[in-house]
């Protein structure tokens, strides 16, 4: 069912036994899986089932540290959430991403790649990606494709493209025909109250942008309002605790995340030494729904040389570029294609690098002064991205042009200082993570291994805001794999 | 959310801050015979026959250089290092490993054997970094050589 909020009676207290806040990627799958088990469903949705300037309006907020990009940038408020623009690229965390290394400070999540296997596969049909296979040797095989092969310290990674799939369209008639989930629309929560032991929610408050008020009782209630909303919500309840709701960590909004994208670098390859055909998106012999599916090789570093050199994860894409035309610093790429020593024209490869972030304080988001139309206070975000990560970028392409030239491809340039750090401006991903992040111990993270508060009994949240890190990888099918996980843990939690 | 952006998108690839980085520029070759370079540079006038004939070399190695990429690169090189005393230690093993390979056999033998001592460094763990590209240290220095012969 589909519902108007700005319709409701003034006062009126909805209730359900689950409400989702947030009708995005997480939400909406939530919302699905949960569909049909017995339980009256109340999705709250701020937006319209269009991108509408008020809405986005309340997105709006301040930022320092790294720039170019503002907070009503990359997050979409309207049904289907952000998955309205995503460019669909799909690709798991690594099993290794989820164990704790020591040289990443805070990571080390309560789950392994095993625990969510089996939601990636489940995510996989959500997002309509086809088979969980993520072996490029298996793939570039079946398509009698060649790898790029190193010593052993280089990889090639695999993303696969969904449609992409937009989850409003997708599956508002499949939401609106059912009986058992509600799905109020322009329903913003703004307050979550809880009762008098402060160990459970006992309401929320909700209002429109028209000014009305309501409330929503449930017997549990999942927050899904994006990598940064999550967290606003949660701070901005304070009306009981100081520092608002979930915090008795102090990490409520603290270690935000995001996927450093490092533009610039460059490979120059050998005449006729290189077929690239699998590090462009290309279609594999899978169809879905009469779409071939398509996937992408990216390059990577192998777990054991990033352990041994204590560098985070990233990811190379390479995009062909005029060999005239790419801007390589004071040595143009063509003089260098000198070394190649072969008759015949080199290549030029552009690469653009999603680099992992190490987890770190000065990386955050708080209220700030400002409040938005609604109310609310608004969020402040500092984006910082340390220098050891920037040195660790610089010291992972080193190795990948060493790599590289080793097998006879060509030499790579990655612009760095005379402090050895990856010399470009960052920009970002537009992935937000890490806000409420997952940890075992309450005095690390906000949420425990099943997604629900270490502070609030009956509170969960969901979507990449948990991510305790976030590898190379876009959020999307990891958050989209929580949800699905966190639908069977409340199934089994409700029977 | 965006996708991997960077395909189609290299912004601001003309706004890099151009520094040259040159690291651990190589070891010296064990055993090699050392050849005086002492005023190499800004004699003003001939290399010495050594020297002279090394960068003759070099320049076969890369095939007469007809594009001038050599010239460009070995001038990146010596700009990095200082046309100086340094300069002269770096190229001094290189050189002196050029005049023993060279048997008057003509340039072919000596090009061969350096192309597998360069491959054998790309193979390794002593490759440098210029001005952001990552390199074989003797290719970079035939490249000095080709420079230096002008």
């Amino acid at each position: 069912m589909l519902r108007d909020a700005r319709t409701l009676a003034p006062g009126v207290e909805l209730t359900a036994d689950l409400c989702i806040v947030g009708a995005g990627a997480a939400g909406i799958t939530l919302a699905r899986r949960l569909s049909g088990r017995g339980l009256r469903v109340l999705v709250l949705e701020s937006g319209s089932f269009e991108i509408e300037a008020q809405h986005q309006a309340l997105y709006a907020g301040t930022m320092s540290g790294l720039g170019g990009w503002t907070l009503d940038d990359h997050r979409w408020r309207l049904f289907g959430g952000s998955t309205a623009r995503w460019g669909g690229f799909c690709m798991p965390l690594r099993p290794g991403d989820f164990t704790a290394r020591d040289h990443i400070p805070g990571s080390g999540w309560p789950i392994t790649f095993g625990d969510l296997e089996p939601s990636y596969r489940l995510a996989s049909q959500g997002l309509e990606i086809g088979d969980f296979e993520y072996d490029a040797a298996v793939l570039a095989a079946a398509d009698d494709l060649p790898l790029i092969e190193g010593s052993g310290r280089l990889e090639t990674h695999v993303f696969r493209f969904s449609p992409p799939t937009r989850m409003g369209p997708r599956h508002r008639a499949e939401l609106a025909a059912a009986d058992d989930v509600e799905v109020q629309m322009w329903a913003n929560a703004i307050d979550i109250v809880l009762d008098d032991g402060l160990a459970r929610v006992d309401h929320l408050l909700c209002a429109t942008l028209d000014g009305a008020r309501f409330t929503v009782a449930a017997d549990r209630y999942v927050l899904a309002m994006g990598g940064l909303e999550n967290a606003r919500l949660l701070l901005a309840s304070g009306s009981q605790i100081d520092g608002g709701v979930a915090g008795s960590s102090g990490l409520v909004g603290a270690y935000f995340m995001e996927h450093p994208h490092l533009y610039s670098s460059a490979m120059w390859v050998e005449p006729g030494a290189l077929d690239a055909r699998f590090y462009g998106p290309h279609p594999t012999g899978e169809a879905v729904a009469g779409r071939w599916i398509e996937v992408c090789g990216v390059l990577a570093l192998s777990e054991e040389t990033r352990d041994s050199e204590r560098l985070p994860h990233l990811a190379a894409f390479l995009e062909e570029a005029p060999l005239d035309g790419g801007a390589t610093g004071s040595i143009p790429a063509a003089a260098v294609s000198v070394l190649a020593r072969r008759a015949g024209r080199a290549r030029l490869f552009g690469l653009t690098i999603r680099a992992e972030q190490t987890p770190t304080r000065e990386s955050a988001v708080s209220l700030s002064d400002e409040r938005d139309a609604l109310g609310m206070p608004r969020l402040d975000l500092r984006w910082v991205v340390s220098d050891g990560d920037r040195i660790a970028y610089a010291r992972a392409m080193e190795i990948l042009g060493a790599e590289l030239a080793a097998a006879g491809l060509g030499r790579l340039w990655t612009p760095v200082d005379q402090l050895g750090r990856f010399d470009h401006p960052i920009r970002p991903g537009g992935h937000h993570m890490g806000t409420v992040r997952m940890h075992a111990d309450p005095a690390r993270g906000v949420v425990d291994a099943s997604c629900r508060t270490h502070d609030v009994d009956n509170l969960y949240v969901a979507g990449s805001a948990v991510f305790t890190t976030g590898g190379a990888a876009n959020p999307t099918l990891t958050l989209v794999a929580l949800a699905e996980r966190l639908a069977a843990h409340l199934i089994e939690e409700t029977a | 959310m965006t996708g991997p952006g960077g395909r189609g998108q290299r912004a601001e690839a003309g706004a890099i801050g151009r520094r040259d980085i040159l690291r651990a520029a190589g070891g010296v070759i064990a055993g090699a015979r050392l050849v005086s370079l002492v005023g190499l540079v800004g004699c003003g006038g001939a290399l010495p026959a050594e020297i002279h004939r090394a960068a003759e070399v070099a320049r076969s190695y890369f095939g007469g250089d007809p594009g001038g990429g050599a010239q460009t690169v070995g001038d990146a090189y010596r700009a990095a290092l200082g046309d100086g005393p340094r300069l002269e230690r770096d190229l001094e093993p290189l050189v002196a490993r050029i005049t023993a390979l060279d048997t008057g056999d003509g340039d072919d033998p000596v090009v061969t054997a350096l192309a597998a001592q360069v491959a054998d460094e790309l193979g390794g763990q002593g490759l440098v970094r210029l001005d952001g590209w990552t390199c074989a240290p003797t290719e970079l220095r035939l490249c000095a050589l080709v420079a230096l012969a002008g």
